[in-house]
């Protein structure tokens, strides 16, 4: 067959012929990738936020001030943890961390979600910091490197790259804490979750339920802990929008275990008077008796400053 | 301030050659004169500009609003051919004399990996209007500074000896290197 | 040897992209940090090749002379969308890992040099197997280039540790690195079997 001629009409339908032919190609295959697409954006999410938190069942994400924050509650609706997602100007440009954390502050640990640092200096930060990082008292103050007065060792020859990640890290903190984001100056965050912090509210609400029940239906009021409802409340920190209402009701079983949101003093005496032995027993199961050790601790350390 | 530090770090920090290797295809086969590489660097100037304005606006208003992102590649690769042979065209009538000094470097421009490069860096990164523009002076800027150095090296290599192995690409390529690795040190420059 | 193994053998060896022709070299030096990045590279700008000779050696005689550049270029696009979109689907790590240059196997000169000179000359078979054997070279080169970077800058090969850490050569894994190991291997390549020009 020889080729067409190359008259303007041959030239404007065999144009035409191939535009429609790649046209119902591609929408047929974007129709068949669109979901696995999606699926596998999620599942990469979800994955890095299981990987730093505490397991959970059920999953609410929110925004504080711009930084992306995910809450994780268990069956008996009560916070098993947070992480936080944070980005930091790193010494090749932007990086974005997720920080996990327990109800207490502690963190108990982080993924570098992507970074453009040097290989073998700022990119050691991926597993740099996993020590220094639980090993950290949440109310002892912002992290900072040894140069800096502080007792976080930098990676050697990254100064700049451990400080931006240690600032990135402070600021995830405090989202955690649901206060005022951290912005370096020395006044700021640290010790706040030990007093009383100053709560902000949340930008936006949504619910990304794992499990197939809804907080909504199941309201905590008739257990048996019902005089702490009354104390919850007004503590419980800015996120309270409708669709997350059950959050602070949520919260209410997580006070006895020093919840983030909540604040832990005012709150814990009550809880420990009240709260008969059961509750205490479901609530080790929760976290390892370890939220129990560290509640006293706070406790005592809260008085201390009184 | 910004624009600034968005024109510096496309310049020298992250180079368009030297950092994110594309446009290698002209750097190492048209710098072997500092003229040529000078002609090439101001075609692709012209085109870049033009070509990231017009993806630009293509993407806001017509692919996403019609929701057909996954076209992308398509129509931003079309709309820089159809770009380059309407300049050609353009050149060759209003300004001859021009044409005479890019004409032969005009078709090459649509198979360069910068220009569209350029076009979805800052669909990625979501810059705005002004930045996108920015990013694409400063980016052909780069291009352009890559180019004349090189060339102005490769003119001082072929009148030394080298190994006969190493005659032409390779040593270009070694040399694109220790390049490279200069600018390398203005890395962490802002921020 | 067989005419049809010759196609092949000829993409593999006597016109390999890289090594010879000295074509596509954006994705060579950008994608292959890892020999696991530049693998994948290989592969999927071997797709497209195939598909892509296969579909414009089918479509020659359709297509008149004179629009011949946009309608080749339309066609090599779509099959990078369909790679773009199914590696994003089912290879999301390596979607992000190879990032932009997924994109730019459409303006990457093989492809639409191979079109130009082969496909749209010879039939649907023949142009085939020319996509696999340049693909394959293609692939080879990046592999080859991804070992090396990979084994003197990171001291592994597909992820399994080698050498200590001590003998990494970071400068391999950076762009400068990128460069000289090249330039090096073309180097050997001509010492070993020196190009008639």
């Amino acid at each position: 067959m020889k080729k067409l001629e190359s008259t303007p009409l041959n030239m404007v339908l065999s144009l035409t012929g191939i535009c429609l032919a790649v046209g119902c190609i591609l929408s047929g295959v974007q129709l068949l990738t669109a979901g696995p697409i999606a699926q596998a954006e999620t599942e990469s999410r979800q994955a890095a936020i299981r990987a730093v938190m505490p397991p959970y069942r059920q999953l609410v994400s929110d925004t504080l001030q711009g930084f992306a924050r995910y809450r994780g509650y268990d069956q008996q609706h009560r916070l098993t943890g947070t992480a936080v997602q944070a980005v930091g100007n790193g010494f090749g440009g932007p990086f974005t961390v997720m920080v996990g954390f327990r109800p207490d502050g502690a963190i108990t640990g982080y993924q570098v979600l992507q970074h453009t640092e040097t290989p073998g200096l700022g990119a050691k930060m991926t597993q740099a910091f996993q020590t220094a990082l639980t090993a950290w008292n949440p109310c002892s103050g912002p992290m900072k490197v040894k140069q800096d007065g502080g007792e976080v060792d930098a990676i050697t020859a990254a100064t700049i790259s451990s400080r931006a990640f240690l600032a990135a890290v402070n600021q995830a903190c405090s989202v955690a804490r649901g206060e005022a984001v951290y912005d370096g100056s020395t006044s700021a965050t640290g010790t706040a979750g030990c007093e009383q912090p100053q709560p902000v509210p949340a930008d936006t609400v949504v619910v990304d339920s794992v499990a197939t029940e809804q907080p909504v239906a199941v309201p905590v009021a008739p257990r048996p802990r019902t005089p702490k409802p009354a104390a919850v409340p007004e503590e419980s920190p800015g996120p309270a929008p409708e669709v997350v209402e059950p959050a602070p009701q949520v919260d209410t079983p997580t006070a006895a275990t020093p919840s983030v949101e909540a604040a832990p003093a005012p709150i814990e005496t009550p809880s420990e008077t009240v709260q008969p032995a059961p509750a205490d027993a479901t609530d080790e199961k929760a976290d390892n008796g370890k939220s129990k050790r560290k509640r006293k601790r706070n406790r005592n350390s809260h008085k201390d400053e009184q | 301030m910004n624009y600034l530090i968005i024109f510096i770090t496309a310049v020298l920090v992250n180079n368009i050659v030297l950092s994110q290797f594309l446009g290698i295809c002209p750097f190492l086969g048209i710098s072997k004169r500092l003229d040529t590489a000078v002609g090439m660097s101001g075609a692709v100037a012209f085109v870049m500009v033009l070509a990231t304005l017009i993806t630009f606006l293509l993407q806001h208003y017509v692919l996403e609003t019609l929701h057909i992102e996954y076209l992308q590649t398509i129509v931003f690769i079309l709309v820089i051919a159809a770009l380059v042979q309407l300049i050609e065209i353009m050149l060759k009538k209003s300004v001859p004399s021009l044409y005479q000094a890019l004409g032969v470097f005009l078709p090459l421009i649509t198979t360069n990996c910068t220009i569209l490069g350029v076009a979805i860096m800052v669909i990625q990164k979501q810059m705005t209007l002004a930045e996108s523009m920015v990013f694409a002076v400063a980016t052909s800027f780069g291009f352009g500074l890559a180019l004349i150095l090189f060339a102005g090296i490769r003119e001082q290599l072929a009148l030394s000896e080298q190994p006969k192995a190493m005659e032409g690409t390779p040593i270009a390529l070694i040399t694109a290197g220790i390049l490279a690795m200069a600018f390398m040190g203005f890395s962490g420059l802002v921020g | 040897m067989n005419s049809k193994l010759k196609i092949v053998y000829n993409g593999l060896v006597t016109e390999n992209p890289t090594f010879v022709l000295l074509l596509g070299m954006c994705p060579t030096l950008g994608t292959t940090t890892s020999a696991h990045n530049g693998l994948a590279m290989g592969l999927a700008t071997a797709f497209v090749l195939m598909c892509s000779n296969a579909v414009i050696s089918l479509c020659k005689n359709l297509i008149p002379e004179k629009v011949h550049i946009p309608a080749y270029i339309v066609i090599i696009a779509t099959f990078v969308t369909v790679v773009q979109l199914c590696m994003n689907a089912y290879t999301p790590a390596l979607y992000e890992t190879l990032g932009l240059f997924i994109p730019l196997i459409v303006v990457n000169c093989i492809v639409l040099g191979r079109a130009e000179a082969f496909a749209s000359k010879h039939d649907v078979a023949d142009s085939l197997l020319d996509g696999i054997g340049i693909g394959l070279g293609f692939t080879l080169a990046l592999t080859l280039l991804g070992c090396v970077r990979e084994l003197l800058g990171s001291g592994s090969l597909f992820g399994f540790v080698l050498l200590p850490e001590w003998t990494n050569m970071l400068l391999f894994v950076m762009a400068p690195g990128a460069f000289i190991a090249l330039g090096l291997l073309i180097a050997v390549k001509n010492a070993i079997n020196p190009s008639k020009s």
